[in-house]
């Protein structure tokens, strides 16, 4: 069969399958194996056993052991008091910038971000906190929203971060050198929205209320009190990473065994504590590598058919040129963005993007940070867009309000996609000092 | 509904099966507990004694896999394994269609995963038969690490089985995110982003 008719229907089941509800996981075996009988007619048993295999080899790969480690490092960390620290810490450290309070937002969400691998966590926990006390305090709503809506989403991008070790399993990339490669756009758009937000504060003054007096000269001596455990397990988990000493999995242990130690420190600890938080972990975690042993199932389904090689040929018929290319495969994603949640979007799409955007001479680490930024802005667009229901569950807003909120966050992470685009350097200058 | 009768029936075998995987959900945390002591055992040991317990890819791996599926079924009843919602968003959670959408939907999971559990099954008793062990200096009879994860593939059946009946006679569908704590709805979304997102 011509691999673009195959590369058609399997599109139409993938539609049919995901879009009446059968699980994301099991829609794609489903997927593999009907497309493996109808497109390539192969026998049951044979299908059988290459299911067997590549599920069994994909969720045996011990790269995958970060995941469900870094998501119990982050469920044990939200459930201590940290949500308090951050907002107590950096508020003072924030009041002479015009927008005060409203970097603690920003600031917040990538302090945590650095020890969280998950952008949905990283604004729940901090917005937890900072809403609540910025609504007391008149800050404008929207800012408030938006900046933790698009601020929240970089959890994703600087690392530790779940869809990155996803893309470097997937990708066959060193999943060090991509949290690496993490920090410098992570903190550029961070940058991106505080300026953002002074810049608009400057300008109109009811977005902010007016400054309160100081309270006592300690008080930025206390906050850095207040910090000092987030900053010993940031240190511990990155500087291991960063150092070349350990492997992102042997980090996310260590980061694991600190915030355990963290939290009996801090009188915090209890077994019950401890249970709810590994049996969320195991929840999430069975979710993702169930997704992604499938997502290998499909992958090498559509290898048999040979839709990437003839998909990849095709679009460079056409001689779209680089840019032209990041331009519209930016698009596909953000459109994707709209109803599918990143993971699902990564897993499918990378066995066809991938060999196009190295056909085009991309590196694929940058790919990485650049998919993750594509990600992140479907985190903030409905109608699926996870970081908008977080808010939601938060403020209590309709989902439009909250939406509305983000879209100037939104529109500067496209400049930061730019940006990256144009001076690819941004991504790929670190991991090449360091040498990952 | 012709089933209704079966109500009971349905409600009770699905209280096994709930049961059954909440104890693989608490296997499965297990499972990361050892993978997470035997990581940092051999980061100690690397770096205090230069030495190593020579197995970690292979064992860490093998709890990666064991936990996965043994967690499956677990994932499954507390709405943790995600799914498209623009349509079933859109239905009357006690509608008719939203029962037959679910009836499909899980049909349709439990034909794929039988399958799969089926070629594991012949996979394990092969390599118990034959003796096949690991390629590595560990020499692992293989049939264990596999047998684990078929364990966790049956435990999912039968939680799908028990679910079918509930819906079929009647009974409430599972929505996302609902084994989640008070104040702990945060992680509905982290589940879906490991966040995750």
């Amino acid at each position: 069969m011509d691999p673009l008719l195959a590369s058609f229907i399997v599109l139409c089941l993938l539609v049919f399958y995901l879009g009446l509800g059968v699980w994301i996981f099991s829609g794609l075996m489903l997927l593999s194996v009907s497309a493996l009988i109808i497109v390539l007619d192969f026998p049951i048993d044979r299908i059988g056993a290459i299911a067997k295999g590549i599920v069994w080899r994909s969720s045996s790969a011990w790269e995958l052991a970060a995941i469900p480690m870094f998501i119990l490092m982050g469920e044990l960390i939200f459930r201590t008091d940290i949500s308090e620290r951050l907002f107590k810490g950096l508020a003072p450290l924030v009041e002479g910038i015009p927008g005060r309070l409203l970097h603690t937002n920003v600031l917040g969400c990538t302090v945590f971000a650095a020890v969280s691998g998950s952008s949905t966590a990283t604004t729940a926990t901090v917005g937890k906190m900072t809403c609540k006390a910025l609504a007391e305090r008149n800050y404008d709503r929207n800012l408030t929203v938006g900046s933790l809506a698009g601020a929240g989403s970089l959890g994703l991008l600087i690392p530790p971060s779940i869809l990155m070790i996803i893309y470097g399993v997937l990708a066959e990339v060193s999943i060090s050198k991509l949290f690496i490669a993490g920090i410098v756009p992570g903190l550029t758009i961070a940058g991106l929205y505080s300026l953002y937000i002074a810049v608009l504060c400057l300008w109109n003054k009811g977005k902010a209320p007016p400054e309160q007096p100081e309270q006592g000269e300690w008080r930025k001596l206390r906050a850095i009190g207040y910090l000092f455990p987030v900053v010993i397990l940031i240190v511990t988990v990155l500087g291991g990473i960063y150092s070349g000493l350990v492997t992102p999995s042997e980090a996310a242990a260590i980061g694991v065994t600190a915030t355990v130690i963290m939290t009996i420190i801090l009188g915090q600890f209890s077994f019950r504590m401890f249970g709810t938080a590994i049996m969320s972990a195991v929840k999430s975690s069975c979710m993702i590598c169930l997704i992604l042993s499938a997502a290998a199932l499909l992958s090498s389904t559509m290898g048999f058919m040979h839709v990437p090689v003839e998909i990849a040929k095709a679009i460079s018929a056409l001689d779209l040129g680089p840019y032209l290319l990041i331009f519209l495969l930016g698009i596909f994603y953000v459109v994707l963005g709209l109803f599918l949640d990143g993971i699902s979007i990564t897993v499918m799409t990378l066995p066809i993007t991938l060999p196009l955007i190295q056909q085009a001479g991309f590196d694929p680490i940058w790919f990485g940070v650049f998919l993750v930024i594509m990600v992140e802005m479907g985190l903030i667009t409905p109608p699926l867009g996870f970081n908008l229901f977080v808010l939601q569950g938060i403020t209590g807003e309709s989902l439009n309000t909250v939406a509305r909120a983000a879209a100037p966050f939104f529109l500067l992470m496209a400049l930061a996609a730019v940006g990256l685009t144009i001076f690819p350097q941004m991504a790929l200058w670190l991991p090449q000092v360091l040498g990952g | 509904m012709t089933l209704r009768p079966f109500r009971n029936l349905a409600i009770r075998l699905d209280r096994a099966a709930a049961l059954l995987a909440t104890a693989g959900g608490g296997i499965a945390a297990c499972a990361l507990v050892l993978m997470t002591a035997h990581v940092v055992i051999e980061v100690v040991l690397r770096g205090a004694f230069s030495t190593s317990t020579f197995a970690l890819d292979e064992y860490v791996g093998y709890g990666t896999a064991a936990m996965t599926f043994l967690g499956a079924g677990y994932a499954l009843q507390e709405g943790a394994l995600i799914r498209v919602n623009i349509l079933l968003g859109r239905l009357d959670r006690d509608s008719r269609s939203r029962r037959v959408l679910e009836v499909f939907a899980v049909v349709m999971t439990i034909a794929v995963m039988a399958l799969l559990n089926w070629y594991f099954l012949v996979s394990v008793l092969r390599n118990f038969s034959r003796g096949t062990v690991s390629e590595t200096v560990a020499a692992t009879p293989l049939w264990i690490p596999e047998a684990a994860v078929t364990a966790g593939i049956t435990i999912l059946l039968l939680r799908l089985c028990a679910y079918l009946l509930v819906v079929a006679t009647g009974g409430p569908v599972i929505e996302d995110g609902e084994g989640d704590e008070a104040g702990d709805d945060v992680n509905r979304g982290a589940l879906s982003m490991g966040n995750q997102n």
